[in-house]
């Protein structure tokens, strides 16, 4: 079963932004990232799962029931972080989550106060006075607190020092163990989801690229390197991103199998990381150094 | 606890911190300090209020908050609207005592302007009926504008139909409406009832649809 299903999501902002026909799902149990360059529609397909945008097209659903911005129980399951403080900055800590518990009934005041003295967070501290990074744990504290099953993370690292964005990922592999849990990702930051994810979902544009097992995407695409004098029409024509020099050409096939046989032994094989791929497709042949 | 309550909760403890600007302002203008300021006090205060309330979420994040919250949009409106009823009877019934204090200290007796405070009351839930439908569409930056244009009308229209209201002309009409009490009252609960309904199924269309 899926933690969520997207299927043929649209939403169009005017010429430049859009998301044209998304589909992908989010295995329940399982850590998946969300993946893209700035602007790409990370955020938008975020908000569209949680009800924030209204889509033009297409069809969400949040474990089996259907989600979108006239539906609002399913995100009794739901733990949302989002990637800017959504809180009133005027309160404090512990008026905000006055406001917030009693919406969940799953609401554990002990787990809370737990994730308050692990994050260290003062809670008569106002919201406008605290660090990116303790907003950032005291969404964490929050989103925890009412046992959901389901953790949407909207670029929570970004902006993070590289401390804490070790802890978090610590935390997120903790969470996952109970086999019910699941956790959509999103974020630019590839290296990551290098370390915890199990999916990967990438978009560029506004359109899904891939979305698959992280293992099987790095072994399937390959970074080839070789002399310029290989390259022809056809050539170029299989390799996502290519990149040239004088010295000759870096290239991401996203099909291992026939770089080989294209290229044999004439040229360099070398296994990309998440950030290659997304380099090298959201850059497509244009690139040349 | 029910979602709606839950909402109107966060209302109240959101213009908790509006409280003392809100006692400053009553003391001031309620007759304590000058005399005869009814209409400063009645006509401005709940609108005040309410406006506080209202915009206590104004800010695109917090709205952001809000429909990350496990509740209908739908009811994110019905609550702004029942915030801002259970704020306005607070606020009036706040006048009342204050205006009633001032009175004790100067003459001796407590007063109560019944049609005054009939006069608020209608006039606000009129306004209010206007103003969300209008804050919903506008936004934040719309909201800051609209704002301004609604304290001006709730000073001069709120002060407008309490004088309609002792006009000599609407002796008659205020007479029919006096000797039919049960008749007048089910003539006004009705307007306000219907006034109120038809704003909130506009204000639920805007917002459902507004991208956040």
């Amino acid at each position: 079963m899926n933690a969520i299903d997207v299927q043929g999501l649209s939403k169009s902002y005017g010429s430049y932004y859009n998301l044209t026909d998304v589909s992908f799902s989010v295995p329940k149990g399982y850590i998946t990232g969300l993946i893209g360059p700035n602007g790409a529609g990370k955020s938008t397909i975020i908000k569209a799962i949680m009800g924030m945008v209204v889509p033009d097209g297409g069809k969400i659903e949040v474990f089996g029931r259907s989600a979108g911005s006239s539906a609002g129980e399913y995100k009794q399951n739901i733990g949302y972080i989002s990637d800017e403080n959504i809180y009133y900055d005027y309160l404090s800590l512990e008026e905000m989550k006055r406001i917030i518990a009693p919406f969940y009934s799953d609401w554990n005041e002990e787990k809370f106060r737990k994730y308050m003295d692990l994050f260290e967070l003062p809670s008569r501290k106002k919201i406008k006075d605290c660090s990116k990074g303790m907003k950032t744990k005291f969404s964490i504290a929050i989103a925890l607190a009412h046992h959901p099953s389901l953790l949407i993370m909207d670029e929570p690292t970004a902006g993070l020092d590289p401390v804490f964005r070790r802890e978090l990922l610590d935390l997120l592999a903790d969470y996952i163990l109970e086999e019910a849990n699941t956790v959509l990702f999103s974020t630019h930051l590839t290296t990551d989801l290098d370390r915890v994810a199990d999916y990967v979902t990438f978009i560029n544009k506004g359109r899904i690229v891939f979305t698959d097992n992280k293992e099987d995407v790095l072994e399937r695409y390959v970074i080839v390197k070789g002399g310029g004098e290989l390259l022809d029409q056809d050539i170029r024509r299989e390799l996502l991103g290519l990149r040239e020099t004088s010295f000759g050409f870096e290239g991401l096939s996203p099909n291992r199998a026939k770089a080989s046989e294209l290229f044999g032994d004439k040229v360099l094989y070398q296994q990309p990381t998440l950030e290659d791929i997304m380099y090298f497709t959201a850059k497509g042949g244009k690139l040349r150094a | 606890m029910p979602k709606l309550i839950c909402l109107v909760r966060k209302d109240l403890l959101l213009v908790r911190r509006y409280l003392w600007l809100l006692v400053i302002y009553a003391v001031i203008f309620s007759g304590f300090i000058q005399s005869s300021n009814s209409t400063l006090i009645y006509g401005i205060l709940p609108g005040m209020v309410m406006i506080l309330a209202i915009g206590s979420d104004m800010r695109q994040s917090n709205q952001q908050f809000l429909v990350s919250l496990p509740v209908k949009r739908g009811y994110l409106v019905l609550s702004k609207y029942v915030s801002s009823l259970v704020l306005l009877v607070v606020a009036v019934v706040f006048c009342v005592l204050v205006s009633g204090a001032a009175d004790m200290v100067h003459h001796g007796t407590f007063q109560v302007d019944k049609v005054l405070v009939l006069g608020t009351l209608v006039s606000m839930v009129l306004f209010l009926s206007v103003y969300l439908p209008l804050y919903f569409w506008l936004g934040i930056k719309g909201a800051q504008y609209l704002n301004v244009a609604m304290m001006v009308i709730i000073l001069g229209g709120n002060g407008l139909i309490a004088s309609l209201l002792n006009n000599s002309d609407m002796a008659f009409v205020i007479n029919w409406f006096s000797g039919h009490p049960v008749a007048s009252g089910v003539f006004a609960v009705g307007v306000l009832a219907l006034a109120g309904i038809v704003s909130y199924f506009i204000s639920r269309a805007i917002f459902v649809k507004r991208d956040l």
